[in-house]
């Protein structure tokens, strides 16, 4: 494999690695604060896709994000509002079957409105292209675009932990209930606040990773396993530990794929570069069970 | 559950020889369609028998036993590629193999507790799934058909439906016996106890780890066998019989079922065969129903009574 | 007549970081005492329970159960190598009676883990009826529904069931009436000369009453050790238990 190749590769695993980080935060965070496992929260991947990309095919790309975000902005809001809220208290069994019903019933939603057939979804003519990196190596625009986007959305959630008002109420909110409403904070608000961020950050890869996959039912649910196993392997409640394990997984997928050809092992290859990320999981529970990046 | 004999688990039994007894008499009337409802209902008793054991019996929460499934169907399968086969060795042959592939999954994930748990079981479910997809020779990602129908003893070919039919119906029994005893039996009794708590079993000198580690053993096997038979009676097998969506209707199965009878995982069997197979008459949209079910039954539970105690938040503190 | 202590500790030391929670820790519980650990809150006597029962690993130092090194081994091996303890919290199973409670124990001393034998046989169930009357507990009944006082008898029970070596009993007098208390003083002192015990209880009228020696825990460390009259009498004891007030 050439150079350029080998470097592309890597481009792509970073990419990948950070659409993978925009869901994992999400996920880690829900669950840090919120004590929550979301099975569902691919969904919110794969909704924020379904409507960029159909508002758009009809109205324009512009128009399209703002749906897509203003779309999974409500949608938010409401499935906090009206379901998840109630699964708080519940046991993790609960919320993972109960998470579980609703990603069946989104998956299905979406068949119903859209169809079983994948919608396409467009890239802007002004980020189609591609941009020369090296002597032999042009890679897409498109995809540096998103790798920017997903960079600064992240130095933003980290801004927002560390730097503001909100961020410390989350922090805090995380490890003493009772001492936050003592302060007077709405609980119920700030948990809200937290799913619809968490939520806006899995819309935002949806939209982005589009143009990259086949916008289908059910796109959002692989990566949501990976979104978790990210978080064993990170360690629950680490944002520097979800980054790291998401670069990490993201390489570890693409590279993977790319360098074990199917004939590779009789056949197994295509297997093990599918398992290779999950037995870096189990390794992780077995070995260190409190995630590689923590302390 | 209380071990010693009491009016609702006497009333269970004959609840329990009443439906068997229709089902025999079903089995004569029914036709072709119908058939292959009852033989899917009662394989996924089977198997909710083996995951209430693990589930409500020793706390344990699994979201890959799909994967047994799916060995079960691929061992199957490919005891048919051979043509005429036995029955009672292809079952022997699941039986090790799952026992084998289910303690040595048992034995690594209960190293862990909890949430770290539950996707650890997906972990291994998902490299399971994978692996059965990587199989070319077997199909791949679309499976392949699993055509010859077992002979028992060589003495009676199980061809026709209603034939498999009632070799379902005599293992079923064999499984509502042997997990009958199982759960009056001396390990049946520690894991009770072991997920009340753990501690206090091991403080006794037994450990803990041994006993879920049987309990995953013994629910891998129920598994696997349901999966041998529902590839027979499908005559089909493929790599979606190991997915997480198949773990999550068999972790479904038990939910809705109770932990406590045998008729409730029966009914919740009917529930979940019923919905996959009546709702889609009328939609293709039948998962939306699944997961409406389920999700109302999470949110508003009546008789959830050992499940939820298997999986509340107490427990995961526990030693294992 | 043999001279092994029932239970020795031998220079057991932890330490959590600066922590020094248990420090250079040696005991003695012989055959036939009952020994009574006791000290102020904080002074580390949890921990030095939970290693000696196996939940914890000491830094050094030694465990001896009858003269066997177990410092290395497991909770549940000790356990069949004789030790019995009871939680400060008194744990029983819930979801059986109080028979099937102590027939688990038995279970577990003898072994017999049985997938296929029934867990309910009559000979099982009488001797634990047998083990059960001692306590005035032969009426079965569910160990959910049983009032505290009755639920750390039949955690005693259990423990008693297994005839272990040594006794390790964590506070058994909490959360008990006048009466209870008094009654379970009177049970343990019927079985001093059955099983040697060590009793961590805060209860000081139960500790003179029951203790043939009392050692004194104080900031992970023992500063007193000796029969009652002599720790009575003591000027470091009585200096750490007033100063602390």
């Amino acid at each position: 494999m050439s150079l350029a190749l080998l470097l592309e590769q890597l481009l792509n695993g970073l990419q990948f690695g950070l659409m993978l980080f925009l869901l994992s935060v999400g996920v880690t965070l829900i669950f840090g604060v919120m004590n929550l496992v979301n099975i569902s929260h691919g969904s919110l991947f794969m909704l924020a896709a379904f409507f960029t990309y159909s508002a758009g095919a009809r109205w324009g790309y512009g128009l399209g994000l703002l749906i897509g975000l203003g779309g999974i902005i409500i949608v938010a809001i409401l499935l906090e509002w009206l379901v998840i809220r109630r699964l708080y208290q519940k046991s993790h069994l609960d919320q993972v079957l109960g998470t579980f019903g609703l990603m069946l019933i989104f998956n299905e939603l979406v068949r119903i409105i859209w169809g079983s057939e994948p919608i396409f979804a467009l890239t802007p003519n002004w980020l189609s292209g591609s941009i020369q990196l090296s002597e032999n190596l042009y890679y897409p625009t498109y995809r540096l675009a998103i790798t920017v986007v997903a960079i600064l959305a992240g130095l933003a959630i980290w801004l927002l932990l560390s730097r503001t008002r909100i961020g410390m109420l989350v922090r805090a909110g995380a490890d003493k209930r009772e001492t936050v409403e003592a302060l007077g904070v709405n609980i119920n608000f700030l948990f809200a606040v937290v799913f619809v961020i968490g939520a806006v950050l899995a819309g935002l890869a949806g939209i982005m990773m589009g143009p990259l996959i086949t916008v289908e039912s059910g796109i959002g649910d692989p990566l949501l396993i990976l979104a978790l196993v990210v978080i064993v392997v990170g360690g629950a409640g680490s944002l520097k530990g979800c980054l790291a394990a998401s670069v990490l997984i993201g390489m570890i997928d693409t590279l993977s794929r790319a360098l074990v050809t199917a004939d590779f092992a009789g056949g197994a290859g295509r297997a093990i570069s599918s398992m290779s990320v999950y037995l870096l999981m189990l390794v992780v529970l077995l070995l260190r069970p409190q995630g590689l990046f923590t302390r | 559950m209380k071990l010693a004999s009491s009016n609702k688990v006497g009333l269970d039994a004959w609840v329990v020889g009443l439906i068997l007894l229709g089902a025999l008499l079903a089995v004569g009337v029914l036709d072709v369609y119908q058939l292959k409802l009852l033989g899917k209902v009662l394989i996924f008793w089977l198997i909710a028998l083996g995951l209430q054991l693990l589930v409500a019996q020793a706390g344990v929460i699994s979201l890959g036993h799909a994967a047994f499934m799916a060995t079960g169907a691929y061992i199957a399968g490919l005891f048919s590629l051979q043509g005429q086969h036995d029955l009672i060795l292809m079952l022997a042959c699941v039986a090790v193999a799952c026992a084998a592939f289910g303690s040595l999954m048992g034995a690594l994930i209960l190293r862990t507790q909890g949430l770290y748990q539950l996707m650890a079981t997906l972990a291994i479910a998902q490299m399971a799934y994978y692996g059965f997809q990587s199989l070319r020779s077997l199909g791949g990602d679309d499976g392949f058909a699993v055509s010859n129908r077992p002979s028992v003893l060589g003495l009676i070919t199980l061809n026709t439906d209603v034939k498999l039919l009632l070799a379902i119906i005599v293992i079923l029994v064999l499984g509502l016996y042997v997990a009958h005893r199982i759960r009056r039996s001396e390990m049946g009794a520690l894991m009770l106890a072991v997920r009340d708590d753990g501690r206090r079993v091991a403080s006794l000198g037994i450990s803990p780890y041994g006993v879920k580690v049987w309990a995953f053993l013994i629910s891998a096997v129920f598994t696997g066998i349901g999966g041998a038979l529902f590839a027979q009676l499908t005559r089909f097998t493929s790599p979606q019989l190991g997915s997480w969506y198949m773990s999550g209707e068999l972790i479904i199965l038990v939910l809705l079922g109770g932990g406590k009878t045998r008729s409730g995982l029966f009914l919740a069997a009917v529930a979940v065969v019923g919905i996959q197979e009546g709702v889609a008459r009328y939609t293709d949209h039948w998962p939306l129903v699944l997961g409406a079910l389920v999700l109302a039954r999470v949110l508003w539970p009546e008789n959830l009574g050992a499940l939820k105690k298997a999986a509340t938040p107490g427990e995961q503190g526990k030693a294992s | 007549m043999t001279h092994t202590a029932a239970l020795q500790l031998k220079g057991l030391d932890k330490r959590y970081g600066a922590l020094h929670v248990t420090q250079n820790v040696s005991l003695e519980v012989r055959a036939g005492e009952i020994h009574a650990l006791i000290g102020p809150n904080g002074a580390g006597k949890t921990t030095l329970m939970a290693q000696i029962a196996g939940q914890l690993k000491p830094d050094a130092g030694q465990v001896l159960i009858q003269g066997q090194d177990v410092t290395h081994w497991s909770a549940q091996r000790r356990a069949r190598a004789g030790l019995a303890r009871t939680f400060q919290t008194g744990s029983v199973f819930r979801s059986l009676t109080t028979h099937e409670n102590v027939a688990i124990a038995l279970n577990a001393k003898a072994g017999r883990a049985s997938l296929w034998r029934p867990f309910r046989r009559p000979e099982t169930l009488k001797q634990a009826d047998e083990t059960l009357q001692r306590f005035g507990l032969h009426e079965e009944q569910s160990a959910a529904s049983l009032g505290y006082g009755t639920l750390r008898q039949l955690e005693l029970a259990m423990g008693l069931a297994t005839t272990p070596s040594i006794l390790l009993l964590d506070e058994p007098l909490a959360g008990l009436s006048h009466t209870e208390s008094a009654q379970a003083v009177y049970l343990l002192a019927g079985l001093r000369h059955s099983f040697p015990m060590l009793l961590i209880e805060h209860d000081m009228q139960a500790v003179f009453a029951l203790a043939d020696r009392i050692s004194v825990l104080v900031g992970g460390k023992i500063i007193a050790s000796g029969t009652p009259d002599e720790i009575r009498a003591s000027h470091e004891v009585k200096q750490a238990y007033l100063g602390d007030a």
